[in-house]
């Protein structure tokens, strides 16, 4: 695989970024970190050498100097919301998240329960994190955010929420999935701090878009293409141009709530209805991705890879009924944006043909014949074919590891007896359909 | 899927070849694969747990709607 993203310089630079706004801010900065904490595939899809558990290493790397707040929605645990990336519901993925910080010996402050209105399960969860040892904190909804600023920012908004008490410089609030409170837990935090007169900042960190990188940057587009199913999508942050005259990329629920957002921050601070330090989205952010980039040929082709695979993706959850066509639609114009078309996908013509093959030989199985192709690391296709008796799947994958070792075609890695009586145990005992 | 992987696994101590091609199913990791119509449950899990990264062209199989 040629390398576009170099990890250790990344972090160095993004780890001395986040320091440095520290420094800006005084006593506390509380840091929204997004996007996944651990076992981020979509970044390592995308820029070929980041390591999915780069984030982690980053928090190893400031642990002296942070603690981490987690945050979760009541409702999200209620209706049993699935975690995609974790394929559990979210109370279990709350645990799990626990249980790697503590595996790589990161403090975890509190876990705060958000939107919470006596939920019987988020109660339940609460009991299980802290027979854990953590402190659980349960924040109700705020009427009227975010339109009621006066309300918002009182003792009867953000001042009912209780503080969460904290040790170190930088408090990182992170959370399961979107929608978990994050930015309020934040602004609570902002506000109480305000008005016991400690100095306390705010900034947003999240890899994706990149805002050095251009709007149409391939690597900026696959983030589009990941968010499709939400309609997110990148663009100038005006903010930021007109205050600096600088071309700075940002997605557009950032922009939307910038206005809203800063007037939030001013009342807290005081500053006049406007956010003392920060002039756009952008400059909350502390985001230094692109200083890892160092192919940017390498990044931009593994990022039209990348809309490939969510063209199929998405093509594939419209087929079964679980995705609108609107998020397929968006992927479609993605391809075209890039330039791309779905079979310049290496393995989409050999699995193609490994089906046609099979319907010319006679092969398949019960008149459908099924291809699939596997690209090894060496850049070799294999194949593989249905049969009565194998999916075309697992029949790619025995190819694939053949040819991985050497073993000659004549060879059998399994006894021809051992794959029927497989079969027929599949078939006939446990009754599937193959 | 998994039920071809264990057996691979019995095999190993007395068939050499079953055993070289469990060693290789580590380099899968990370690696393109395309299939022509939408695997069965059971395949979909053994090949996210190998680390292959799947693209489907979505034809449905005669299993019908309910893919196990």
């Amino acid at each position: 695989m040629r390398i576009g993203f170099d990890n250790e310089r990344y972090l160095a630079r993004q780890s001395e970024a986040i320091l440095q706004r520290v420094g800006e801010f005084g006593d506390k900065l509380y840091l929204e970190f997004g996007g996944k904490l651990v076992f981020d595939y979509h970044a390592a899809r995308v820029l070929p050498g980041y390591d999915p558990n780069v984030k982690m290493r980053l928090l190893k790397l400031l642990k002296d100097k942070i603690e981490i707040v987690f945050c979760v929605s009541a409702r999200d645990i209620e209706r049993g919301r699935i975690r995609g990336d974790f394929g559990m519901t979210y109370d279990m993925a709350t645990l799990k998240t626990l249980d790697d910080l503590r595996d790589e010996g990161l403090p975890v402050a509190a876990v705060t329960i958000n939107r919470f209105s006596g939920e019987t399960a988020a109660l339940k969860l609460k009991t299980k994190v802290e027979r854990r040892g953590v402190r659980v904190y349960t924040q109700g909804e705020i009427e009227g955010y975010p339109n009621d600023l006066d309300l918002i920012v009182s003792d009867e908004g953000y001042g009912k929420n209780a503080y969460i008490e904290t040790a170190k410089p930088v408090v990182v609030i992170t959370g399961a999935g979107p929608g978990s409170g994050k930015m309020a837990t934040g602004l609570s935090q902002l506000y109480h701090d305000q008005r016991a007169g400690r100095q306390a900042g705010f900034a947003k960190f999240e890899t994706f878009p990149i805002w050095c990188l251009a709007v149409d940057h391939p690597v900026n587009l696959a983030y589009e293409a990941a968010t499709a199913d939400l309609g997110d999508f990148n663009m100038v942050d005006p903010f930021h141009l007109t205050a600096y005259g600088v071309t700075a990329v940002n997605y557009n629920r950032d922009v939307e709530n910038f206005p809203i957002l800063q007037s939030i921050v001013g009342r807290i601070l005081g500053g006049g209805g406007r956010m003392p330090h920060y002039q756009s989205p952008t400059d909350m952010g502390v985001n230094r991705a692109a200083d890892g980039i160092v192919d940017d040929g390498v990044v931009r082709e593994a990022a039209r890879q990348e809309i490939i695979r969510r063209y199929y993706r998405h093509h594939w959850e419209h087929t079964v009924g679980v995705e609108e066509k609107s998020s397929l639609e968006r992927v479609k114009r993605l391809l075209g944006r890039v330039g791309a078309k779905p079979e310049d996908r290496r393995v989409v013509p050999p699995a193609r043909d490994a089906a046609r093959q099979a319907e010319a030989h006679g092969k398949g199985h019960l008149g459908v014949y099924c291809g699939a192709a596997i690209e090894l690391p060496t850049g070799a296709v294999v194949s593989g074919k249905n049969s009565p008796l194998m999916h075309s799947g697992s029949a790619a994958v025995l190819n694939a590891i053949k040819t991985l070792a050497g073993i000659p075609d004549s060879i059998d890695l399994l006894p021809p007896a051992i794959v029927r009586d497989l079969a027929h145990l599949k078939q006939e005992a446990l009754g599937q359909v193959a | 899927m998994s039920e071809l992987l264990i057996a691979l696994a019995v095999s190993a101590n007395s068939n050499p070849a079953a055993g070289a091609g469990l060693k290789a199913l580590r380099s899968l990791r990370g690696c393109e694969m395309h299939m022509t119509h939408i695997p069965t449950q059971g395949d979909q899990v053994g090949i996210r747990r190998l680390g292959l990264n799947l693209t489907t062209d979505a034809e449905q199989t005669p299993g019908g709607y309910f893919l196990r």
